[in-house]
């Protein structure tokens, strides 16, 4: 009690202190640490918006018919399954673009659940077609089916006198699972990329377009294009 | 000796001393308080300027922005695909017709080509000729070409024919392609 007495006025600022250095240690400190956080946060939630405004804007701003333009040639020059069509249009154009007689076909269709594939994943669709002309019209022959949609390869030229019979793997792609993420920032085209396309889109065939081929629409959160 | 000591005067020191302790005391306690108060403010403030609502809340109108034109964005990502897988198959290709060509425009006047074949890594090609002279002057071009290495390589004659009924010199020629 005595001692009580003596140091009462002791207490309060004591106390005080002691609470105030409690509560530094136990609250401000960790609120510090905590603020840290909230703007490490924040700064990735700023950037995530920027993104999903980027891709807004580019989506604004992507001219629909463009789109639809881009896609038809892309799909005529690799076409997303096999397009019989377009390779029997492809081998008459160039072959009349060269002066060639087209003979018969042969269309080497192999394994339907495994299709070949060659040059890196691509699976392809290989014809062999007989053609009347000389060598000379054969190498133009070659040089307008690479200027031809659906894209080509040739793979063997046999020419004999006037009659020569050609191998060419027309290559096709699949439409792979897309994943649509909005938070994931859309490519625009690169100017190379561009560049490809004003290539493609000057070949022959290239407005050429099976209709079944038409992108279906998804209404859910993540498009998903894969048909088969 | 007692006339010596004075304890009311002591008694005074002590209790200023005391005060003065207690004063610096309370100051202390008050600095912390005003310390502790003004950095939970500060904290606050600041807190308050990350806030994270207002920035999830434009993410959720942007992102129904982006829902509005999915199909868009999927044509655009299809076409991205397309145009990778054009450029894959393009840089990787091989273009014959320069290999046809070039060798094409080495036959000199009076050879005619009888066969010509092209496969992934070899070609061949037969020519003939009346002129011993023009299958000289072609196989001649055809070294000077095949040693430039641009195109072909390992340029081998297969062989050269003599029909004595025709008169005609037929070679055969193959090299790799490279």
């Amino acid at each position: 009690m005595l001692l009580y007495r003596k140091n009462k006025n002791y207490i309060l600022p004591i106390s005080v202190i002691l609470i105030c250095v409690f509560l530094f240690f136990q609250v401000i400190i960790p609120q510090i640490s905590g603020l840290f956080e909230l703007q490490k946060q924040s700064k990735i939630e700023q950037d995530k918006l920027a993104t999903l405004k980027g891709n807004l804007t580019s989506l604004t701003n992507l001219d629909s018919s463009v789109l639809d333009s881009r896609y038809k040639i892309t799909t005529a020059v690799l076409p997303i399954n096999k397009d019989f069509a377009g390779i029997i249009n492809a081998v008459s154009i160039a072959a009349s673009k060269t002066g060639l007689s087209v003979g018969d076909y042969d269309f080497l269709v192999g394994d339907i659940s495994k299709p070949k594939t060659a040059v890196t994943k691509f699976p392809f669709l290989q014809l062999s077609v007989n053609l009347l002309g000389d060598i000379t019209s054969a190498s133009n022959f070659t040089s307008e089916l690479y200027k031809t949609a659906p894209l080509s390869e040739v793979i063997s030229l046999n020419s004999s006198f006037n009659s020569m019979s050609i191998t060419i793997n027309f290559y096709y792609k699949t439409i792979p699972p897309i994943n649509f993420k909005e938070e994931i920032p859309l490519q625009t085209l690169s100017p190379k990329s561009q560049e490809i396309l004003d290539n493609i889109s000057k070949w022959s065939n290239a407005s050429f377009l099976d209709d079944a081929s038409a992108v279906p629409a998804s209404s859910s959160g993540s498009v998903n294009l894969m048909p088969f | 000796m007692s006339n010596y000591i004075n304890l009311i005067q002591n008694k005074d020191e002590e209790v200023i001393k005391e005060k003065k302790r207690i004063k610096i005391l309370n100051f202390i306690a008050a600095s912390f308080l005003t310390i502790i108060v003004l950095c939970a403010v500060i904290i606050f403030i600041i807190s308050t300027q990350f806030s994270l609502s207002s920035i999830k809340r434009d993410q959720n109108t942007a992102i129904f922005g982006i829902s509005q034109l999915k199909n868009k964005a999927g044509k655009l990502l299809m076409v991205n695909d397309r145009i990778k897988g054009i450029t894959e198959i393009l840089n990787k290709r091989k273009d014959y017709s320069i290999v046809s060509n070039s060798l094409l425009g080495l036959i000199p006047q009076g050879v005619v080509v009888k066969a010509f074949s092209l496969d992934k890594d070899n070609v061949k090609m037969s020519v003939s000729s009346s002129s011993l002279a023009s299958i000289n002057t072609f196989l001649n071009a055809l070294i000077t070409f095949s040693s430039q290495k641009k195109v072909i390589r390992n340029l081998v004659m297969e062989g050269i024919i003599v029909n004595t009924k025709t008169g005609q010199y037929v070679l055969s020629i193959g090299g790799t392609i490279l």
